[in-house]
């Protein structure tokens, strides 16, 4: 017989062959020489693979048992990532508040990131953490009021603007940044809340509750401004977009300017972070529409996590707003410098709480605006 | 391990335990396959990192699907799959990114490039080093179809099985692959002559 083709000497080799074939081909084989020698080389070259094979070792197999033992006694990635998830959230919405009104922030005073390093390094990316995944990120004040005068008077000033201006063209100027939607996060229903009191409660998963500053800070704002924010909860993390707002600055805030508003910062029912005003109660029902219109672009979702630095989910992944951070934690793209610019330590408490993630905050609309 | 006995037959009582959400029965799993599961990422992956991620991924993502896992099917199969699957998509990944790298890692044909200090000791694992550089060349689905054959020794039917392919796609790309591997490193054997 003619010598069998490469493919059906290997089957045989490996056993796949049955009945007349197989016996057919083993004749074959036992007296041709050179069937003979391509199935013993290629036995050669598969053993010498097989064979040089690096066993790992107890002590590596032991780190990634107890790494998995980790990661499976943590709870859903939505509750861990819920406080993070805030805390930028409650940024974005503050930078919005502050820029896209008064065209506070000077960006030309932003350091250039050259374009490698800005590619060269990942999305905001949580590390080291073997907590449990409760927490409590406490976000530093905005440099409005600490790291930045020059910034804090700015943000006075459009405080103080904002009271008479609103009283005078009817706009309610910022109140699309005050809801945020966080739908993405799993439909995880978590109080939010804010107010004079002095902190929100985010995050009220699995009975976890995270407290921030971060919405209390801009209240402050407010309230230097000209309103006060009263005590106020919510959720954050219901989901439910046609209650993610709420004006901070009544009616009678905004005709008296310096009157006290009813509202909260910081939540997603009772919305987060961001104080807003409204003159009237009837063109406050507009406003307030306009404003939920313009919440649907301001949406601020998780869309994607991954487990490690590898992103093998990548390909789900929407990216839209990314902030990026060097491995030191160093903001290197213009949207990480602006956030950090703007509170800056904003991530520090989040440093040893969260291990190996990867979180993606798209905001359409801060990119837009940042471009 | 030259040889992997990985036929072994699943223990149904502990499926079932792990199925129903007994974390300890589920760690008997681990314990059970882990060193497998490492093996055939690592053949997979370029590095250790990478194969180590696989190898997390693979158990956590069983372990999250575990409630669903049919116990008529094989615990080995199934995690197999999981994790040449993950170890494709990474590849895959990997390989619009990384030509270059590979390329001064390994040389255009495939051999590892090692300092001259090392030359002699690594002489003798020469055609190894050579294999696993021609292995790294092949398209991930080729490779994934090697592995489970050469090294993990499965059979035609388990790697269809395993990869979800029929048995006539599981002999064309071994065949390929086979091939590949073999001009690759057709030279060494000549010298080895």
């Amino acid at each position: 017989m003619n010598c069998p083709g490469f493919e059906e000497l290997m089957a045989f080799a490996d056993g796949e062959l049955e009945g007349a074939v197989a016996e057919r081909v083993r004749e074959h084989v036992a007296s041709c020489p050179s069937c003979k020698s391509v199935i013993e080389s290629q036995k050669h070259i598969e053993k010498a693979w097989r064979d040089s094979f690096v066993e790992p070792s107890e002590l590596d197999l032991r780190r990634l048992e107890r790494s998995l033992t980790g990661r499976m006694s943590r709870k859903p990635l939505y509750a861990r990532l819920l406080p993070v998830a805030a805390v930028i959230l409650v940024a974005v919405a503050a930078v919005r508040l502050m820029s896209t009104e008064h065209v506070l922030l000077r960006r030309s005073a932003l350091p250039e990131v050259p374009e490698e390093i800005a590619q060269a390094v990942e999305t905001v990316r949580v590390t080291a953490s073997s907590e449990s995944s409760t927490v409590t990120p406490t976000v530093p004040r905005p440099v409005a009021q600490e790291q930045a005068p020059a910034f804090a008077e700015e943000a006075d000033d459009l405080t103080l603007a904002q009271g008479p201006e609103t009283g005078g063209d009817g706009t309610t100027p910022t109140a699309a940044e005050g809801q945020l939607r966080a739908a993405a996060l799993g439909g995880a229903a978590g109080q939010a809340g804010s107010g004079g009191g002095g902190t929100a409660f985010l995050g009220t998963l699995d009975s976890d509750i995270a407290v921030m500053e971060a919405p209390v800070t801009l209240a402050d704002q407010a309230v230097a401004g000209g309103y006060e924010a009263p005590s106020g909860a919510g959720d954050l993390g219901t989901a439910s977009t046609d209650q993610t707002y709420r004006e901070i600055g009544n009616a009678e805030a905004a005709a008296g300017g310096l009157a006290s508003g009813g509202g909260s910062a910081g939540s997603v029912e009772q919305p987060a972070a961001v104080a807003s005003s409204s003159r009237a109660d009837g063109e406050g029902a507009g406003a307030a529409a306009a404003a939920r219109e313009r919440t649907e672009d301001a949406v601020a979702e998780i869309l994607q996590t991954t487990p490690a630095s590898h992103g093998l989910l990548e390909s789900e992944t929407r990216l839209q707003v990314d902030f990026y951070f060097d491995s030191g934690g160093m903001p290197s793209s213009p949207d990480s410098l602006l956030l950090d610019e703007s509170f800056r330590g904003w991530k520090d408490s989040l440093e040893g709480r969260f291990f190996d993630s990867l979180v993606v905050v798209p905001v359409k609309e801060l990119r837009e605006f940042l471009e | 391990m030259a040889a992997l006995e990985v036929a072994d037959e699943d223990d149904p009582e502990l499926l079932q335990r792990a199925r129903d959400g007994d974390r300890e029965a589920f760690g008997e799993l681990f314990t059970k396959y882990s060193r497998r599961v490492y093996r055939v990422a690592r053949r997979m992956c370029r590095n250790d990192e990478d194969a180590w991620d696989v190898t997390q991924e693979a158990f956590i993502r069983a372990m999250q699907a575990m409630p669903g896992f049919d116990t008529r099917f094989r615990f080995f199969t199934w995690i197999y799959r999981i994790a040449t699957n993950l170890a494709i998509n990474l590849s895959q990944k990997r390989q619009r990114h990384a030509e270059v790298a590979f390329d001064e890692e390994y040389g255009a044909d495939g051999l590892q490039a090692l300092p001259d200090d090392l030359s002699e000791r690594a002489a003798a694992g020469e055609l190894a080093a050579a294999i696993e550089g021609a292995v790294q060349r092949l398209s991930p689905p080729l490779r994934a179809v090697f592995v489970l054959r050469v090294d993990q020794q499965l059979s035609y039917s388990e790697i269809a099985s395993t990869l979800g392919i029929a048995i006539g796609t599981v002999m064309s790309r071994l065949n390929r692959a086979r091939n590949e591997v073999r001009r690759a490193v057709g030279h060494l054997l000549e010298d080895e002559r």
